[in-house]
């Protein structure tokens, strides 16, 4: 079976003021449609920035990157964004929402960019903000918000626009544990629905969550192990 | 000491920010230096127009009202207004005349007055050398005397010390002077330099003979109120005794008199300032709230990153009341140091305004300049600086939420949604106050552009103008014609010369035009009613050498002679208005109070009148019939005209050797100066259109591109939600345009209600041209393009990792 997403050689080298720091070296990784990968490893070893790479955030220094059987190297800006838009969905450690807009805002924006019509993308932003149980907040501003509903309102709008992957970036990081809590049973949940998800997190408790989980130490993978099959945290 | 450590602080915080405060400063140096200078000018030329007077501003004008319209008040009206109101502390009248002053052997005509009364005493100017006139030299009977100015005793008389007791001949009677009056004092007719004064009783009874103006007639009668005593008691004190006198009168006048501020005096070149500058001073004003606007968004934008330094103050017990005085003493640091620097600017720039004047056949003395009130309004301005861009920064930046603040540690989030709204409220009001400047300034310019291009109905190429005032000659006034009439025949002869005529007044020239009430015969007016029009005394030839075509009847020639049947020719529209479908050749009318005269020709319309609305109609008469003082030579030249000078003057010399040409000047130079004070307006209105633009552009672009910065995380989040560069783009520049969108809707309308004003201010703006709001428009709403697009494209190729670790 083809997998999702397909990375071979990745490397990314920073350059700044004549010093080269190697973010990430010949990075391999498979993940397969419908898993969920978990990305660990201590502060600083890269995690983010192949997240960044996974994301199109940003672009490896060297090696191949292919996303639902397609190259994903060398795109023009203009294509790059649409494949953000329709096919990965981000949840951010910091949420990331724009505190100008409302929750419903916030949510239907992808579907704004994808130039989707004003009936169906209020039905499908509130079809998900019901599904992270925060149709309620529809009008409220994420300022008005608790930390874990900010972040369910992040996980909505992820999933608003039906993504391939969901990428998530840490995203108990700033929950507290009953909160961080919720937010992986909702992760656990979408997962079980078939959603692909690829979390970067350092923290144990969750990377069981997982079903499998990649190590990574100064920009290397340097193991990668398998949950049991019907390992239920 | 609280304030002595905000101070330093402040001065701190600005020495650490150097660009900051450099910007800063010079922006406020720029809005407050435009001002003091325009300020400066106003007051120096129009508040106090009098020069070496002391407290000239305090002066007041005494000034009938006839039919609704101002006119001059009788010397014998002045007689009884000063004798019986009891509200003056002293007054005086004067009148401007073309005098011929003969020294040596040599004389010179030069512009003077005749005064009446106190002159000196109000004017509260003192000798120099020898005395003043008291009035007593001003009675009947007594010997008349002259006091030279100190500029005409220099120039004319080599500073001679021994100039006072000696006599000459004044319009060829002996006069003796007794005296020169102090430097700097030019006369009461504002921006105009007089050469001498003499008292009108002995002028009158020395000239009587040769004068050709109406003796009862002064130009200005000024006075001093009593202590306590208010313009309005005096104007009423001085309508109730005109009133009185209505019965009286003889003349078959309506005249009622007036008491009115010197600064609402007709004649001097203030009335004619008076207009500019006051549009000036509202652009300046505008210049000016731009500019404190585009340093508060300044202060502003650093008061938001100055958040958490803010919230640790008041964790650390500081007060709001302290954080509000921090940020104003910030504020007055900058406002003082700007207006240092824009004193400073106005004080090089003070004397700009003169090289907008325009040529003019009079010798000038504008003395634009910074008195003490422009350094006060400086030291004002500075202080109103302050509290215009600091008062709401102030506000806002200690209206910190201390837990948020110090939680984000001074991040780029903590930004408060009422400081974006109130920087996007400071664009909007840049914006509006640009779109609202440049609209004035195109309208006053397309409007300049629209006269100076409008036919004028006489050529103007090619065309030489020599002016002779027969006040330098002895020459009797009977004489004067025919020296004029040998001078044209040796000038026709000349090479180069196409045609050559003379006329009393010269079209367009803004010194001046006569005026006359005709009444055509059989037709009947009321009392006031009867028309009026341009009147100018010509010599033969003078419609074909100023290329106006002659559509019926004849041109005038020598038989029109003095003593002939008194003839005119009148302009089309003349014709057409009171002689409708009828032949008008051999119609007659009646000049003023004068005998008939016969129509013998109608010409095409010109447009005579320099400033204020053409008085419609013109008539024409031949000079021989009604001599005038002064006459302007027209020469319509094959080439350059200033090759018929040096023959000019030669023909001139044979012919009368001790008459000069008093100037010489191409015609078109008086159509060029016709719309002198639209011509400041629209010059330095220009100036400062532009200066506002690149205000306002800056602004703009400072404000989005902060702004922008401010939310690369935001933008970030939306590069990862799928939005290209072309969505942030729009999303950027659609904010920003939305700001213009709403400043141009508003500096429109403000233009539109601001352009009526002005018309009423300059006779010549009317409504503003639609043609000038799309120009302004599209100038305005391409700049902005321009200046929100580059934080735009920036935004719209924001690296999204990057941006989204951006904290």
């Amino acid at each position: 079976m083809t997998p999702l997403i397909h990375l071979e050689s990745i490397k990314k080298v920073f350059t700044t003021d004549e010093i080269e720091t190697h973010a990430l070296a010949d990075i391999h990784l498979d993940i397969k449609e419908g898993e969920f990968l978990s990305i660990a490893g201590p502060s600083g070893c890269g995690k983010s920035t192949l997240l960044s790479i996974l994301g199109l955030l940003d672009t490896p220094t060297d090696g191949t990157y292919i996303l639902n059987k397609k190259p994903a190297s060398g795109l023009k800006l203009s294509e790059r964004a649409r494949i953000r838009n329709r096919e990965i969905g981000f949840i951010f450690q910091s949420f990331n929402l724009i505190g100008d807009l409302t929750v419903f805002e916030n949510v239907e924006l992808p579907l704004v960019y994808r130039g989707m019509s004003v009936g169906e993308r209020r039905a499908r932003a509130m079809g998900v903000l019901e599904e992270v149980g925060m149709s309620h907040r529809a009008k409220h501003l994420p300022s008005q918000l608790s930390g874990g509903q900010q972040q369910r309102v992040a996980v909505a709008r992820a999933l608003a626009g039906r993504p391939s992957v969901l990428l998530a970036d840490e995203p108990t990081g700033n929950l507290d544990s009953t909160n961080g809590e919720a937010v992986m049973d909702l992760l656990k949940d979408l997962h079980q629905r078939g959603s692909t998800i690829c979390m970067v997190t350092h923290d144990t408790r969750f990377t069981a969550f997982a079903e499998r989980t990649v190590h990574l130490f100064d920009g290397r993978i340097v193991s990668e192990e398998e949950a049991a099959k019907n390992h239920v945290p | 000491m609280t304030m002595l450590h905000d101070l330093r602080f402040a001065l701190r915080l600005h020495l650490k920010r150097p660009l900051f405060t450099l910007i800063a400063v010079l922006c406020l140096a720029l809005g407050i230096g435009v001002n003091v200078t325009i300020f400066g000018w106003f007051s120096s030329t129009v508040l106090n127009p009098l020069q070496g007077v002391a407290r000239s501003g305090e002066l007041v004008i005494i000034d009938g009202l006839e039919k609704g319209e101002r006119t001059s008040v009788k010397y014998s009206d002045y007689l009884e207004y000063r004798l019986a109101t009891g509200v003056f502390q002293n007054s005086c009248g004067a009148d401007m005349r073309s005098l011929g002053i003969r020294h040596q052997e040599r004389t010179e005509a030069v512009q003077g007055q005749i005064v009446t009364g106190d002159f000196f005493g109000t004017m509260e100017v003192g000798p120099a050398l020898g005395r003043t006139l008291t009035p007593q030299d001003c009675r009947r009977g007594q010997p008349l005397v002259a006091v030279l100015s100190h500029d005409y005793w220099v120039r004319r008389f080599l500073s001679d010390p021994g100039i006072v007791g000696q006599s000459v001949l004044l319009q060829g009677s002996p006069c003796t002077i007794v005296g020169v009056a102090k430097a700097g004092f030019h006369g009461s007719m504002s921006g105009l330099a007089m050469a001498c004064w003499v008292p009108l009783e002995p002028y009158l009874d020395a000239t009587q003979a040769s004068s050709d103006r109406n003796p009862d007639d002064l130009n200005d009668i000024f006075a001093r109120l009593k202590p306590g005593v208010s313009l309005s008691q005096a104007s009423d004190r001085v309508l109730a005794l005109s009133k009185e006198r209505a019965h009286q009168r003889t003349d078959n006048r309506d005249l009622e008199a007036y008491v009115y501020p010197i600064t609402e005096n007709r004649h001097g070149i203030h009335g004619v300032l008076r207009a500019p500058m006051l549009i000036l001073g509202f652009a300046a004003a505008f210049l000016f709230l731009v500019a404190c606007s585009n340093v508060a968004n300044l202060i502003l934008a650093r008061g938001a990153e100055r958040q958490g330094e803010f919230a640790l103050r008041l964790a650390l017990g500081g007060s709001k009341g302290r954080l509000i005085s921090q940020v104003m003493m910030e504020g007055l640091l900058l406002g003082l140091a700007g207006g240092l620097v824009g004193l400073l600017a106005a004080w090089a720039s003070q004397r700009v305004l003169l090289g907008f004047m325009p040529p003019t056949n009079f010798r000038m003395a504008l003395d634009p300049h910074l008195g003490g009130t422009a350094i006060a309004f400086a030291f004002g301005l500075s202080l109103l600086t302050c509290l215009l861009v600091s008062v709401l920064p102030a506000l806002l930046s200690s209206n910190v939420k201390l837990a948020s603040a110090m939680k984000e540690g001074g991040s780029k989030e903590s930004q408060s949604i009422r400081q974006r709204r109130m920087m996007s409220a400071l664009i909007v009001v840049e914006l509006t106050l640009a779109t609202l400047l440049l609209t004035l300034t195109g309208h006053v310019i397309h409007t300049m552009k629209t006269l100076q291009a409008a036919p004028t109905g006489f050529g103007m190429k090619n065309q030489l103008v020599a002016g002779i005032d027969f006040a330098a000659s002895d020459l009797e006034s009977a004489k004067r014609p025919l020296l004029i009439q040998d001078l044209l025949l040796r000038a026709r002869q000349l090479p180069g010369v196409v045609s050559a005529s003379a006329g009393f007044t010269v079209p367009r020239d803004f010194s001046g035009f006569y005026g006359c009430s005709f009444i055509p015969e059989g037709q009947t007016f009321a009392k006031g009613a009867e028309p009026k029009g341009d009147w100018n005394p010509v010599f033969p030839d003078y419609f074909r050498t100023l290329g106006i075509p002659l559509l019926q009847g004849r041109e005038f020639n020598t038989g029109d002679a003095a003593g002939s049947e008194p003839v005119a020719i009148v302009d089309q529209r003349l014709a057409r208005r009171f002689w409708p479908g009828q032949d008008p050749i051999g119609k007659r009318m009646r000049m003023g109070s004068k005998e008939l005269v016969n129509v013998v020709g109608v010409v095409r319309d010109i447009k005579h009148s320099a400033m204020g609305p053409d008085r419609g109609y013109t008539v024409f008469q031949p000079f021989t019939q009604n001599p005038m003082s002064s006459i302007a030579l027209h020469l319509h030249t094959e080439g350059s005209p200033w090759s018929l000078v040096a023959p000019l003057r030669t023909a001139l010399a044979d012919l009368a050797p001790s008459l000069p040409l008093a100037y010489t000047r191409e015609l078109v130079s008086f159509h060029e100066g016709a719309q002198f004070p639209l011509r400041i307006a629209a010059q330095i209105l220009g100036f400062l259109g532009l200066v506002t633009l690149l205000l306002a552009t800056v602004g703009t672009y400072g404000l989005i591109s902060h702004a922008t910065t401010r939310r690369s995380r935001e933008f970030g989040i939306r590069l990862s939600l799928g939005a290209t560069p072309g969505n942030l783009y729009r999303l950027v520049v659609g904010q920003g345009a939305r700001l213009a969108g709403i400043a141009f809707v508003l500096g429109l309308a403000g233009a539109l209600a601001l352009g009526k004003a002005m018309a009423s201010l300059i006779t010549e703006l009317g409504a503003v041209d639609p043609w000038v709001i799309i120009g302004v428009t599209l100038i305005l709403a391409s700049v902005t393009l321009l200046a929100l697009s580059i934080p735009a494209w920036r935004a719209a190729f924001l690296e999204p990792s990057k941006a989204l670790r951006d904290e």
